[in-house]
């Protein structure tokens, strides 16, 4: 039998690692400044999701769903200041793909020793199955509980 | 004589035997829709992540925002739904032929995809007070969005 010449043997073994490489999803980070207080105690912790999408529009129709991620962040005294970074994981072969993104508030509650998470919209808009009376917002204050924007 | 014969013996034998035969055919029913094929659908807030999965011992089939399968018994569990969470995305409806997930039982499914975000969870001590921050060092931001904002009404000042 003839052995391949080491040149060959090295691009096989080469090929062999690029393509686990290749196949690694990429990440694509998004930055969110989150400001929240004046929660109930029952708020151990909150989240951010973020959805990035291949259509200008996804962040409302959901088309070109691109990938998602989340991060979380302790709420101490009923409140959280400060910026999450949110790594994306790509279902999409490139992040130039992209279009748009949609990033939304979560609240964690401990329920009997149980972590339960809901919107902040869905916590605190009067009418929403998930509304709670405690998460009611202060008269007058600026609430956004979801982001969205091009990329 | 023990106390269930006891209790039964007043009865006389043919109430006691329609009871035993009772108690048979109820067996029966719960062994016949342990087995029986139930179909499952669920519904997802965003479309699935991966086309085919296996959650909860069962193989999902996801197109879109909407996910299949067939089990027998027709149960629904919270755990079966984290399982499914966890990998295609947050579940908005989760339910089979004859059963389905209440709201409370949702929020408990979906917490597994908060949980799942724990490595970019900012340090304890890091997080108090007003000028926290959860950034950590790795990949910088491709894009900063706007604010997410709430402010409740709960007053944490300290009591006077």
């Amino acid at each position: 039998m003839r052995i391949p010449a080491l040149p060959g043997v090295v691009a096989i073994l080469g090929a062999l690692c690029v393509v686990p490489v290749a196949a690694r999803a990429e990440t694509y980070t998004i930055e969110t400044p989150v400001s929240v207080k004046g929660l109930p105690p029952e708020v151990i912790d909150g989240a951010v999701t973020c959805a990035v999408f291949t259509e200008v529009d996804g962040h409302s129709s959901n088309l070109g769903y691109g990938g998602f991620g989340s991060a979380q962040f302790t709420v101490k005294g009923g409140a959280f200041l400060g910026r999450l970074r949110v790594p994306v994981q790509l279902d999409v072969a490139s992040a130039s793909l992209l279009r748009s993104y949609r990033c939304t508030l979560y609240f964690i509650r401990n329920v009997g020793g149980e972590r339960k998470s809901a919107t902040a919209a869905g916590l605190s808009e009067p009418g929403s199955p998930d509304y709670r009376e405690e998460f009611r917002r202060a008269r007058g204050s600026r609430f956004a509980g979801e982001v969205h924007g091009s990329l | 004589m023990t106390p269930s014969t006891r209790l039964l013996d007043p009865l006389g034998p043919a109430l006691a035997a329609a009871l035993a035969a009772a108690t048979l055919a109820a067996a029966a029913f719960a062994a016949a829709a342990a087995t029986q094929s139930y179909s499952y659908r669920v519904e997802l807030a965003e479309t699935a992540k991966k086309p085919q999965v296996r959650a909860g011992n069962v193989n999902w089939e996801c197109r879109g925002k909407y996910c299949i399968a067939s089990a027998r018994g027709g149960n629904v569990s919270v755990r079966g739904c984290r399982e499914l969470a966890g990998q295609v995305g947050r579940v908005v409806s989760y339910r089979s032929e004859i059963k389905r997930l209440e709201g409370d039982q949702l929020d408990e499914c979906n917490a597994v995809l908060a949980d799942k975000g724990s490595p970019p969870k900012s340090a304890p001590g890091k997080a108090t007070g007003l000028a926290a921050t959860a950034t950590r060092p790795g990949s910088p931001p491709r894009v900063t969005t706007e604010e997410l904002t709430f402010t409740g009404v709960h007053d944490w000042s300290p009591a006077r």
